[in-house]
């Protein structure tokens, strides 16, 4: 490829050093637009979870110091213990477990999905097995669909989905339906929602739709 | 010299908080960076994402440890580079089929994980990239990425061959200057 050859030759060699990551496709790739939603979420979930292990945590070494303190103490350790446990047990039940269902080349398959809200959208831990690992451009996407499947958001990408966890930063109230399709790089796509509408899992993860 | 460093003190004690809007201007600053060096990697869009994701949770989890007067990129480079490599060993345990029937290029062909230093100059190399300006970075992308020549960049741009050659100029002069310094931290 032409350089510039008004370049002077210590710029060159600068550049020398690295014309092969110029040229290098995954050095300009770019992320999909919803990652940045994907991981606000992540890490939201992850400061909502480590919010109850430490007070288990705190528990326990609650329990084994409590023996060495007055009585006062132990009465004032033991409520905050209780009202810490108390937060613990509201925020868990945040989490629950609705089935997969298969659909279309795949409707002998079923998995579950564990679906969690925290405060900036959703977390969803699908698992289903028997469905093949796609790879070589071939993928399976993850979306939530709204009641009148007008609008589809992306939740991840996954190569297998023996255990795939996946993001997105909208309310299930609105989206209820979660749908999983088999998406190829370079095959053909919906124009306007991006996905294949090869649906091979479905599931109701919220509200139920009017008339379903 | 190294990165600029982008993020405030006040964003970083955000950012430790789980503060949302601390998060996404930590994206909005390094994400492109950190899914580069993933890219660069694995080699796979969907795992390159998966490895970013992780690594920004890695980060906030051990955000206690981060000094916020220090620019966090090379810290980010390194959680990133570590998440991709136990992700790329985790998908070197799949099973596969025969090496023969594997298109060169793939992952499986790749012998040794990237060294950090190797995945700080993707960083910087992206950087230094994303840093210029839109007409100059695409003159660039089209020069290295597609292989044009100046003469068919100005015909697919529209613009006249001196155009593309002074905003290649500018463009190279600068992608030299701000990795400059990579040649003597090596050094």
């Amino acid at each position: 490829m032409p350089m510039p050859d008004d370049l002077d030759g210590d710029t060159l060699a600068d550049l020398d050093l690295y014309l092969d990551l110029l040229a290098d496709r995954d050095v300009w790739a770019e992320a999909s637009p919803e990652l940045s939603g994907r991981i606000v979420a992540a890490v939201t979930a992850e400061r909502a979870h480590l919010a109850v292990e430490p007070s288990i945590t705190g528990t326990r070494l609650g329990s084994s110091r409590l023996m060495h303190i007055g009585g006062a103490l132990l009465a004032g350790a033991a409520a905050a213990l209780l009202a810490v446990g108390a937060i613990s047990l509201l925020r868990a039940s945040d989490q629950q477990e609705v089935a997969l269902v298969g659909a279309g080349s795949a409707s002998d398959i079923t998995g579950s999905v564990d679906v969690l809200v925290v405060d900036s959208g959703v977390r969803l831990q699908l698992r289903a097995a028997g469905l093949p690992r796609r790879h070589g451009g071939q993928f399976y996407e993850g979306w939530l669909k709204n009641c009148d499947g007008s609008l589809l958001v992306p939740i991840g990408t996954f190569h297998d989905l023996d255990d795939a966890t996946g993001w997105a930063g909208v309310s299930l109230d609105q989206f209820p339906l979660l749908t999983v399709t088999t998406e190829s790089a370079t095959g053909p796509k919906d124009p306007l929602q991006g996905s294949s509408g090869d649906v091979v899992l479905t599931a109701q993860v919220g509200t139920p739709c009017p008339g379903s | 010299m190294s990165a600029v460093v982008a993020i405030d003190e006040v964003t970083v004690a955000a950012f430790r908080r789980g503060d949302e809007g601390a998060v996404r201007r930590f994206y909005d600053v390094y994400g492109r960076m950190m899914f580069a060096v993933a890219s660069r990697i694995l080699r796979d869009r969907g795992l390159a994402e998966e490895a970013t994701q992780q690594a920004f949770v890695q980060a906030w989890r051990a955000a206690s440890s981060l000094d916020g007067a220090r620019d966090p990129a090379p810290w980010l480079s390194t959680i990133v580079r570590r998440v991709a490599i136990d992700i790329q060993r985790r998908e070197a345990r799949r099973p596969a089929s025969a090496l023969d029937h594997v298109p060169p290029g793939h992952r499986a062909l790749t012998v040794l994980p990237p060294n950090a230093e190797m995945a700080w100059e993707v960083w910087n190399v992206r950087m230094a990239i994303d840093q210029l300006p839109a007409d100059e970075r695409e003159v660039v992308r089209l020069q290295h990425l597609e292989g044009f020549t100046h003469a068919q960049i100005a015909e697919r741009l529209g613009v006249a061959l001196g155009t593309v050659k002074s905003r290649s100029f500018r463009a190279h002069r600068d992608l030299a200057a701000r990795l400059a310094h990579l040649r003597s931290e090596a050094g």
